[in-house]
């Protein structure tokens, strides 16, 4: 069971501008209560931690996505292919200037 | 298929471990654990599929007997999708995208068949694998999505979000630096990751530069060597920035990336966005050392040093740059002047 105010922490890097390289002047960043996600998509979660880094798919220019989850264990990171993640979860992303 | 979480997020690619432990956890219904298994064995079989179609396609263009070459010469269909929005490739047909009302559509596939004339006519190069390969691009993709990929098949073009960045479709270069990310899957298979990595963003940025130049009829001296200053939206303008990326000036400030200038601030596990700098400023240097169009030196050298070798997964920039100087020997062995400006440009980004 998901623990109440579990955080997950979303930031997409890479793609064509470069997200979140070093001198970027581009994020896109978001985070989500993991409660108020549906269990499909709280398992999906569950699944990408612990696996090795993947970064993105094969291709250029592709998105990964770095999940961070804070909770009062800790914070466990991963990073994943933009399309292993849940829409729901991407739709918290907010790309801006920095 | 339905799959539990997979359709519900339009994920294609969940890790097969994930896929594992969820064909196996007691916590779901027998038929979706079912469901779960069915997509390991699809998707063991479809990773499978992809890699042996890029294996084949190298090797055809090793073995191919010439006779055969003319069934592989006609030109490549250019394909348009429209994913209306939606986060599933390819989407839906496009008919007659050349006379599409939809802008999106209509440029992707103006741009793309240019494209094609450009490899073409400039390299001798018939689409991305040599051999003619269908072109697809879909339009539309997600929501507000601010980027442009290649995923190893296909184009895929956002909208933008209106503010950061307009439709990705409008910029010529970008478009060409998409494809040539195939172009360099099915000739010397660069990697993602550290200093290959950033030769392979390097060489999309050199060859869609290229392009653009090449549909304006600029020389390097006419040429404005930014990358994406087509997309960028009119909050990044109002904040000063007019690219993405410039090969002229790769540190500058009106750059939304800036990247290193010499090999000496290159890090491994640097964004391939970021390190593609260093090479990106030696074209640029090397074109406009030897001066003309950039396509007709220079653009044929770091052509047929990305083409005519063995794949290089891991390349290193001091061997790519090695490699072009190798090439420029033997293409031009009596004008020690292209020699020079190659090496130079090389010379001056550390490498």
């Amino acid at each position: 069971m998901t623990e109440a105010g579990a955080i997950l922490e979303v930031e997409r890097l890479g793609g064509l501008a470069g997200f979140g390289a070093g001198g970027s002047r581009i994020r896109s960043r978001g985070r989500c209560d993991l409660s108020t996600l549906p269990q499909q998509d709280r398992t999906i979660i569950d699944g990408l931690f612990g696996m090795p880094h993947q970064g993105t798919t094969a291709g250029g220019d592709r998105f990964g996505i770095r999940l961070t989850r804070r909770t009062s264990a800790g914070a466990q990171m991963a990073v994943v292919p933009e399309a292993a993640v849940p829409l729901r979860v991407l739709a918290c992303l907010r790309d801006e200037l920095i | 298929m339905d799959i539990p979480g997979v359709s519900s997020c339009g994920c294609f690619i969940i890790p097969r471990k994930v896929l594992l432990r969820f064909s196996r956890d007691r916590k779901l219904k027998a038929s979706q654990r079912k469901a779960f298994a069915d997509a390991v064995r699809l998707e063991k079989g479809w990773r499978h599929a992809r890699a042996v179609k890029s294996r084949l396609a190298l090797l055809a263009t090793q073995v191919l007997p010439g006779e055969l070459g003319a069934a592989a010469s006609a030109p490549p269909h250019v394909l348009l999708f429209d994913c209306r929005h939606g986060n599933v490739l390819p989407g839906v047909p496009v008919h007659d995208p050349g006379a599409s009302q939809d802008q999106a559509a209509a440029q992707a596939f103006t741009e793309t068949t240019e494209v094609v004339r450009f490899f073409r006519s400039v390299f001798g190069r018939n689409s991305l694998d040599g051999r003619g390969m269908a072109l697809l691009s879909s339009v539309h993709y997600s929501v507000h999505y601010n980027n442009a990929f290649w995923n190893g098949s296909q184009m895929t073009y956002g909208d933008g979000d209106g503010a950061i960045f307009v439709g990705f479709t409008r910029a010529t270069d970008v478009i060409a630096h998409e494809l040539t990310h195939g172009l360099t899957q099915f000739t010397a298979g660069f990697g993602y990751d550290n200093q290959a990595g950033g030769l392979n963003e390097s060489i999309s940025d050199v060859f869609g530069s290229m392009f653009r130049q090449w549909r304006a009829g600029q020389t390097v001296a006419q040429a404005d060597w930014l990358i994406g200053s087509d997309i960028m939206g009119p909050v990044a303008l109002a904040r000063g920035y007019t690219c993405l990326r410039d090969m002229a000036n790769p540190a500058a400030r009106h750059c939304l990336s800036p990247q290193p200038v010499h090999f000496s601030r290159y890090r491994d596990g640097m964004d391939p966005h970021e390190s593609s700098g260093i090479a990106n400023l030696a074209f640029c240097q090397a074109a406009q050392g030897l001066g003309g169009n950039s396509w007709e030196v220079a653009g044929q050298v770091w052509f047929h040093a990305l083409t005519e070798l063995k794949p290089a997964p891991d390349m290193k920039m001091k061997a790519f740059a090695n490699r072009t100087r190798t090439v420029a020997a033997a293409l031009h062995p009596d004008e020690p002047a292209v020699r020079k400006a190659i090496d130079a440009a090389w010379k001056a980004v550390g490498l």
